[in-house]
């Protein structure tokens, strides 16, 4: 290529990248006129990825219907989904883009907390209101945007040593838990409660997330003689917990958190039978049938904490709204009474919902049903 | 002692998977004189068919090991002549084909990725129905006992062929001077591609086994070539008893410190090992 | 009249700018010993390399039986033609034994490597105690005597020898070329030999060509090549 031909690509290619630049920065939610943007960060890839799945649905479902019924003061509503791979990278660059250069009004999202840790604080900064329905506990505290639609692990793992000292009967259990905010939240909370309570941590071990050799922990905490092992773990780390406890001949039972309510964990033929807790919402029989003729999809956990989501958005919007400050003012004095995933959602001073409630689930045929003792 | 038994014989399944992976990089680099990391992508490229015949096929192990295998061999004999042959024709150096080897491992990493997804995946159904062995008191499963059967059937019958067939004498002349070899008359093209064939195959056969034994993902390529040329170089380069105690060496190692430090350090002792030797007997245990 | 066995006629070898060999043509008939002769450069290993595919033609062919051929290395032990290169190339790592049985490699039956390779210690029995040494832990003139047995395993019509006394002391250098004789009376197989020692190569040799600077100075029997004074003139102009 001669230079004269170099020259003429060069000039082209930079007026692409000015154009492109303006097509995409102009596109922020001016004030008056246009759809409003709300965006969403979900993990649609890895591990997490059916999490991403189920709650699409139920904020697709919102949309449509308020857009139907005219938007939010004539102005549709326009979701931006984007895919934060359940990471702290893809938390991150989800958010920058999304705040930056989308300039939503307010987000939805993260639902993990390895996402969460690094996305916030970008959205703090820049004063977007964020519902997140990650639930590792320090989150809230990042800032005063944040909110949370699902609740924190600090009640979770509260929740977990009492249902596991009280109603299933085990003093002595050891802890296999996962290196990052969600996992050691959990394990912190476990510990702190069961110890509370009058129950022994055997061991305490914690593998980095992803791995999926753990014979030598497993090894270890045999050797300690649990009566149950607490297992806060992400679903690949799980199976293979599940899978190499057998083979080790490891009879004790094995008690999850939250993460394992994908079909990622539930679909293996070796993780029947474990019981894990997750956050207690409703999925009204009427909510599913709308989720399913409108999107196709069968409404699960998330699905309805989605819609839910969006829908307060609407409202907040409607009452206050675009302006950040007066959105979180409404945000914190928040009393929704009519949402699909619970009768009240409001915050307490953290923005973490005032009424949270867990329940057992034990895996089966490949899917997973609350537990009867 | 409870747990130093279990941890002896979660080292020797370790160390029978390392082996095999050792011996076919060994077959590669003693032969085609540069590192292979494509080696890795047969590994788990060979898992992957087994999976899809297994799991997703419902046919029965003996056909998705098989299946896998013959696929992992195939996959670098064609690699071999596609890629690595043209460069060495051309006298590409050393440098030139390990990158070429790493594009190899990217990108059939990559296609792997795509086809399956980055799930984790354990190749196995019923574990609930899986025998369980008692062995002094440490734990191990039926298929882990056929792991190490089949790993050391497969190490005598590549020592004895090695040894004791023509096809053997040719690639042990060929792994001492191609040139030579060649003046005797031995075709060193056709010899390599076939043993490009069976090294992968036996790469093939440690990411099968460690499908069944404790998961894969379309990246574990890389800490399974990793292990393998580990045990490749501390047990003596070019050697194949030097192998299979490289391997088990490596595998005890790892294991004996697993049990006082955190599980994250597996690797970088691997390395220790790996540098320690370089440093005090770069020849490895048994040199050629 | 003897069979002309090998021909290596006009042939060209062009490496980037330099001529290694012009139009050089060499033939071998049955059961001849022939030198090539010349100084360091003049393209004597070349020839040989030419003529066993090692080197490529620019000019030139290889005929065999008066048949145009491509040499093709790893196919040439096959046909009948064996190669001992030049610096004593034994597999190092390798038994003698083991050496030996690859010699035969290219053999149609297998059961005739045992029965080669025993032919082969009868003319160098002190390889016979050697058998299970690793071959790169024998002396360069057993090394010597192994790379020329191997290339007799294969039970070759022609034998190309690259300077085989290279390295070796002179009373080694003796035996050798003794060797070379007796392998040419016995087995009736035809030799080329590369070399440099003068003396030792025009004693043996039926015919001697002289190269220099890539092309042939002078061909002939070992007297008339002395009588000739050409050697002097060649080695002394460099």
């Amino acid at each position: 290529m001669n230079t004269k031909s170099k020259a003429v690509v060069g000039i082209v290619a930079v007026l692409l990248l000015i154009a492109g630049w303006w097509i995409l920065g102009v596109q922020g939610t001016p004030e008056g006129k246009g759809p409003i943007k709300i965006g969403a960060s979900l993990p649609l890839t890895g591990e997490a990825a059916s999490y991403g799945e189920m709650t699409k649905p139920g904020i697709d479902l919102a949309v449509r219907e308020i857009n139907d019924s005219g938007g939010i003061e004539g102005r549709p509503i326009e979701i931006v989904y984007e895919d934060d791979k359940c990471s702290s990278e893809g938390g991150s660059s989800a958010f920058n883009k999304l705040v930056a250069v989308d300039k939503v009004a307010a987000v939805i999202g993260p639902v993990c907390s390895v996402a969460a840790s690094a996305a916030l604080p970008i959205a703090q900064k820049s004063g977007v209101p964020t519902l997140i329905i990650a639930s590792a506990p320090g989150l809230t505290k990042i800032g005063d945007y944040i909110f949370r639609v699902y609740p924190s692990d600090s009640l979770q793992g509260k929740f977990a040593a009492e249902y596991v000292f009280n109603t299933l009967g085990k003093h002595a259990v050891a802890i296999l838990y996962v290196k990052n905010d969600w996992g050691e939240g959990l394990k912190d909370t476990f510990n702190r409660r069961f110890t509370e309570l009058g129950g022994t941590v055997t061991l305490s071990e914690g593998i980095v997330q992803g791995r999926t050799d753990v014979r030598t922990e497993l090894t270890k905490i045999k050797a300690s003689s649990p009566q149950l092992i607490y297992i806060p773990l992400q679903p690949d780390s799980g199976v293979a917990v599940a899978k190499q406890a057998k083979a080790l001949g490891i009879n004790a039972p094995l008690f999850g958190g939250d993460f394992f309510d994908t079909k990622e964990f539930t679909t293996p033929s070796e993780t029947a039978g474990i019981l894990f807790t997750i956050g207690k919402f409703n999925n009204p029989e009427e909510f599913k049938a709308r989720i399913k003729s409108e999107t196709g999809a069968d409404s699960a956990i998330l699905t309805p904490l989605g819609y839910d989501a969006l829908k307060v958005f609407a409202y907040v919007i409607g009452e206050a709204g675009i302006d950040p400050q007066a959105m979180q003012r409404e945000l914190s004095d928040l009393s929704y009474t009519d949402g699909e995933s619970q009768p009240l959602i409001s915050f307490d001073k953290d923005g973490d919902l005032e009424a949270a409630q867990f329940e057992v689930r034990v895996v089966k045929s490949g899917k997973s049903e609350p537990f009867e003792k | 002692m409870d747990i130093a038994a279990q941890l002896i014989l979660n080292a020797i399944i370790a160390g029978a998977i390392y082996s095999l992976l050792a011996l076919g990089f060994n077959l590669l680099y003693s032969t085609a004189r540069f590192f292979d990391l494509g080696y890795g992508a047969m590994s788990v490229a060979g898992a992957y068919v087994a999976y899809t015949f297994y799991n997703l096929l419902d046919l029965s192990v003996p056909i998705a090991v098989l299946a896998g295998v013959l696929a992992a061999g195939t996959l670098g004999f064609v690699v071999e002549k596609l890629v690595y042959r043209p460069l060495r024709a051309r006298k590409a150096t050393h440098t030139v084909l390990l990158i070429a080897s790493l594009g190899v491992l990217i990108v059939i990493q990559a296609v792997i990725s795509i086809i399956f997804s980055s799930q984790f995946k354990i190749l196995s159904k019923d574990v609930n129905l899986e025998p369980v062995f008692n062995v002094f008191g440490g734990a191990i499963t039926q298929t882990q006992v056929i792991i190490l059967v089949a790993a050391l059937l497969i190490m005598v019958a590549l020592a004895l062929t090695l040894k004791y067939t023509l096809f053997g004498k040719a690639v042990n002349a060929i792994a001492d001077d191609e040139e030579v070899a060649r003046v005797v008359g031995v075709n060193s093209e056709r010899v390599i591609g076939v043993v490009f064939f069976v090294g992968s195959a036996i790469g093939g056969a440690a990411g099968i086994a460690t499908a069944f034994d404790s998961g894969i993902y379309p990246t574990i390529g890389l800490p399974l070539l990793l292990n393998g040329v580990i045990a490749f170089i501390v047990g003596g380069v070019g050697n194949v008893y030097g192998a299979v105690l490289g391997a088990f060496a490596l595998a005890i190692t790892e294991n004996a410190a697993a049990w006082f430090l955190p599980g994250e350090w597996k690797f970088a002792i691997a390395f220790l090992v790996l540098i320690i030797f370089l440093i005090f007997r770069p020849q490895g245990i048994l040199p050629k | 009249m003897k069979e002309i066995l090998l021909t290596l006629r006009n042939a060209s070898v062009h490496y980037g700018g330099v001529k290694a060999l012009d139009s050089v043509t060499i033939t071998v008939d049955e059961g001849e010993i022939i030198a090539l002769m010349g100084p360091n450069g003049a393209g004597k290993s070349t020839a040989l390399k030419a003529i066993f595919g090692l080197a490529p033609l620019t000019h030139g062919s290889v005929l065999w039986h008066d048949e145009e051929i491509v040499p093709v290395s790893h196919e040439m032990a096959a046909s009948g033609i064996a190669y001992v290169p030049q610096g004593r190339q034994v597999f190092k790592s390798l038994s003698v034994y083991e050496n030996l049985e690859l010699g035969g490699y290219s053999l149609p039956n297998r059961k005739d490597i045992k029965n080669n390779i025993d032919a082969v210690l009868h003319l160098f029995p002190a390889l016979k105690e050697k058998l299970s040494t690793k071959a790169g832990l024998l002396s360069g003139g057993q090394q010597q005597m192994l790379t020329i047995g191997r290339g007799l395993v294969a039970d070759p019509r022609v034998l190309l020898l690259d300077e085989p006394s290279l390295g070796l002391a002179p009373k080694v250098v003796k035996e050798v070329f003794e060797k070379i004789r007796e392998i040419n009376k016995m087995r009736n197989i035809a030799i080329i030999v590369v070399e440099h020692s003068i003396k030792s190569i025009l004693g043996i040799a039926h015919r001697t060509y002289v190269l220099a600077n890539g092309r042939i100075a002078a061909e002939g029997k070992g007297e008339s090549i002395e009588q000739s004074k050409i050697l002097e003139k060649i080695f002394f102009a460099f």
